[in-house]
């Protein structure tokens, strides 16, 4: 079975989606969008427009340019819907000898299948251009008060463009997949609440086991998004008009970019308090032109659609009422459509249900994501061998200095395996301690503790030498498998660890919120850190230059030691500025002391002590050969 | 054959072993069956990486152009009020020393624009494509103007061969 799309045949927009390797992608289309117009038009040389592409010359072709055509699907040209509607478009409705709907364009009668198929053979082509191979078979989702007939149409229509469409599902049931309710609970009362551009649907489902069945649905036709741009769009007209006596509501320029700028608004809004609405030149008069600026709130916002909100609640209580249920019944509240992005319409639901909804997913995309699902089940791609889990937790293990080195970052798919060299820290040490820890903080005592293990035997060599291959290789279960390998002798020990034990899911939501509480005080101590390496380095060099001078006059090695003082000093305080003015002073220090030395003698100490330029100094962490602790009881027993 | 052999007949090595064997048989064909679904899945999760990986690849290249179309996307309605700006100056104002100077402004952010591949789309007096042009309304007009762009509201611009925004355009409309 080759692969199976989601489609989400939108009123006003499509969406397709698929599921790769195990995850929902939205396929954008040929012009690089994620969501395509549902539109199709025939220009006045009879040339066929789908999309974007179809709506732009909609104001001037308007009899053959089709929008909405999901308004007709599977009705007669009597039902009273479509007699409502057909006032609404400006494209010419006719009857078929059934009685069904078809729409009079370029000379023929087109049944609204055939319409509803020139979008998804568009869909399908860029699907196909994009994965790079063909595409048969798909998922299509539809309204979930859709009947017998509307459903059939829907299928034609995909057969018409070439899909064989394996299933029909609800736009409701869908996006209660893609947010995978259902996986872990077999019963559960579901609301769907879905403000789109233009119509508000609200869904009650229950599920049952493994099937949603749909107990009532309603909802208002002409409830959405661009109302709320129009209530904006109203208030900039009549505080212009108040401010200078002009009226932009006549002058279609000005109306276009007062449009534009008043969703742009709305959609600043939802993530920030206070926005500026600023277009220059919007006018002019006697006096000369004449600009509009001004701020709009949040608040504002909100008091100047309310009564918008409120509605929607309408619908909602209609439709717990026709399935019998309490608000307080329902179990988990789903929003969809872009509108349910504005915090106001989130505070309501949430307010009406006392239950948090379920958003994250892109809300314009959400139905095409469960639409997928359901094409990657029955395509046989969503089993069991698939479904992988995650690290909850970053791994690393202790380097010098008391760092937590991370080696596998938090959620990162298993089974995996990632390997790092790292070396020792003084010279001739002999052994290594691998402290291994799960955690996101930067110093290794505030991570938990996993486990120790000790790689001895490294032959003698200077600190920085020896390469020791630290390994850590997670399975499928969880399980770690930490292993160290001295490269130039092969001598390798392991530990195998569980990791997550006893962590539950608040647990671990807690350590990474506390990390990203301590996250500046962190990275400050990263940057410290990181300069460690150099800073031990130029200390160890000055200190050894000074024990190896017998010679050198007492106020230069009062100086030189005030110095190293003072970068000890600065490294304990986790003071970057005054770690780095060490680092420079240190550096002149190192240098005067080894010219003044070598001039004095030739001795065969020289080559023990590394010339500071040999230090590797950190870009960033990752590229340091990074050294290991030596614990106390390493010494003991070593030296 | 003899009837007082006392182990088991060696030419009926089957008879006795036969409850043992079945089950090894029946064993060993689940393992297969489960070691060629998972090398089934292992192949098909490798063909995946490297279908993903490879239109990651050319996908990067595009993210980094479309990036940069978003951003000089964001810059074109500046460029559009400095255009309104500049239309509306005064003969007064057009002689002053300031209006010398703030007239390089735009022309420098339209030097920026050129030097990232923006070209702007003319639209005037072309027939009307909606590729390139979204129409805003008819405009009566002559014969000879029939489906062509009369009026231009606002620029459009291409991002070397791709739309960056559609002009906004009136179409004429000849009047029968």
């Amino acid at each position: 079975m080759g692969k199976v799309i989601g489609i989400d045949l939108g009123t006003t927009n499509s969406v397709v989606a698929i599921m790769e390797g195990g995850e929902p992608t939205i396929i954008p289309n040929a012009e690089g969008q994620r969501l395509t117009p549902s539109v199709v038009a025939f220009s006045k040389s009879g040339e066929r427009l789908v999309g974007q592409v179809a709506k732009r010359q909609a104001v001037v072709n308007p009899e053959q340019t089709v929008f909405s055509a999901k308004r007709f699907m599977g009705r007669k040209l009597t039902d009273k819907t479509v007699q409502r509607d057909k006032a609404l478009v400006p494209y010419h409705l006719a009857e078929a000898s059934n009685g069904d709907v078809t729409v009079t364009l370029n000379g023929r009668d087109y049944a609204i299948p055939e319409l509803s198929a020139m979008v998804l053979q568009k869909l399908k082509a860029d699907a196909e251009a994009y994965l790079g191979e063909p595409v048969t078979q798909a998922v299509i989702t539809v309204p979930a008060y859709f009947n017998d007939a509307q459903r059939q149409a829907t299928k034609d229509a995909g057969r018409i463009a070439g899909l064989d469409v394996l299933r029909i599902i609800n736009e409701p049931t869908a996006s209660a997949l893609a947010y995978g309710i259902g996986q872990h609970h077999h019963n559960q009362t579901i609301v769907v609440y879905d403000m789109g551009g233009g119509t508000f649907d609200v869904s009650i489902l229950e599920l049952n086991d493994t099937m949603y069945e749909v107990r009532s649905t309603n909802g208002d036709t002409h409830l959405g998004g661009d109302d709320f741009d129009d209530r904006i769009v109203q208030h900039l007209l009549k505080e212009f008009l108040a401010e200078t006596g002009i009226d932009l509501s006549s002058d279609r320029t000005a109306l276009q970019r007062l449009r534009e700028a008043a969703e742009k608004a709305k959609q600043e809004l939802s993530t920030i308090l206070k926005t500026e609405i600023n277009l220059p030149f919007i006018s002019a008069d006697a006096t000369g032109p004449r600009h509009l600026a001004t701020e709009l709130t949040r608040a504002k916002l909100e008091a100047l659609t309310a009564d918008l909100i409120e509605r929607s609640l309408n619908p909602v209580r209609q439709a717990l009422i026709d399935a019998g249920i309490r608000a307080a019944s329902i179990q988990a509240v789903v929003l969809v459509g872009g509108q349910t992005r504005m915090p106001a319409i989130q505070d309501a639901v949430q307010g009406f249900f006392g239950r948090e909804p379920h958003r994250g997913i892109n809300p314009d995309e959400v139905v095409a994501i469960g639409a997928a699902i359901q094409a990657g089940v029955l395509a046989g791609d969503v089993s069991d061998v698939l479904l992988l889990d995650v690290t909850p937790l970053t791994l690393g293990i202790e380097t010098a200095g008391g760092v937590m080195t991370p080696l596998i970052p938090r959620n990162t798919t298993v089974p995996t395996l990632k390997s790092q060299v790292f070396s020792t820290a003084k010279d001739n040490q002999d052994a290594v301690e691998v402290h291994v820890l799960q955690g996101e903080r930067a110093e290794a005592r505030n991570n938990k503790s996993l486990g120790t293990f000790v790689l001895d035997e490294i032959p003698p060599a200077p600190r920085g030498k020896p390469q020791v291959e630290v390994t850590f290789d997670i399975d499928a279960d969880g399980i770690i498998n930490v292993s160290a390998r001295d490269k130039d002798t092969n001598r390798a020990v392991h530990i195998t660890l569980t990791a997550g034990s006893g962590l539950s899911q608040s647990e671990i939501e807690r350590l990474v919120g506390e990390a990203s509480q301590f996250a500046d005080e962190d990275r400050r101590k990263r940057e410290v850190l990181a300069l460690q390496n150099q800073v031990d380095s130029l200390m160890y060099n000055a200190q050894r230059a000074l024990n190896n001078d017998a010679s050198l006059a007492a106020e230069r090695r009062a100086d030189a030691e005030a110095r190293i003082a003072e970068a000890q000093a600065a490294l304990d305080r986790w003071d970057v500025e005054a770690v780095r003015n060490a680092i420079a002073d240190l550096t002149m220090v190192v240098h005067d002391l080894q010219n003044k030395y070598r001039t004095a003698s030739e001795s065969s100490v020289t080559t023990q002590i590394p010339v500071v330029d040999d230090v590797e100094v950190p870009a960033t962490e990752a590229t340091t050969p990074k050294r290991m602790s030596l614990r106390d009881l390493l010494k003991r027993s070593r030296e | 054959m003899s009837d007082q052999s006392m182990h088991t007949n060696p030419e009926n090595p089957e008879t006795a072993a036969t409850p043992a064997t079945d089950d090894v048989q029946e064993r060993i064909a689940a393992l297969e069956k489960e070691a060629a679904e998972y090398k089934d899945a292992a192949l098909r999760a490798t063909a995946d990486y490297r279908n993903l990986k490879r239109r990651y690849d050319t996908e990067r290249v595009e993210l980094i152009s479309r990036a940069s179309a978003a951003v000089l996307l964001k810059l074109l309605p500046v460029v559009d009020d400095h255009a309104r700006a500049m239309e509306s100056v005064t003969p007064a104002v057009a002689e002053s020393m300031w209006y010398g100077g703030f007239k390089l402004i735009p022309q420098k952010l339209q030097q920026l624009l050129e030097s990232e591949g923006v070209t702007v789309i003319e639209s005037l007096g072309k027939p009307f494509d909606p590729n390139q042009h979204e129409a805003i309304a008819y405009e009566p007009c002559a014969a000879d103007q029939d489906g062509l762009v009369v009026a231009e509201l606002q620029k459009g611009y291409m991002l070397r061969d791709k739309v960056l925004r559609p002009a906004i355009v009136k179409v004429g409309q000849a009047t029968k």
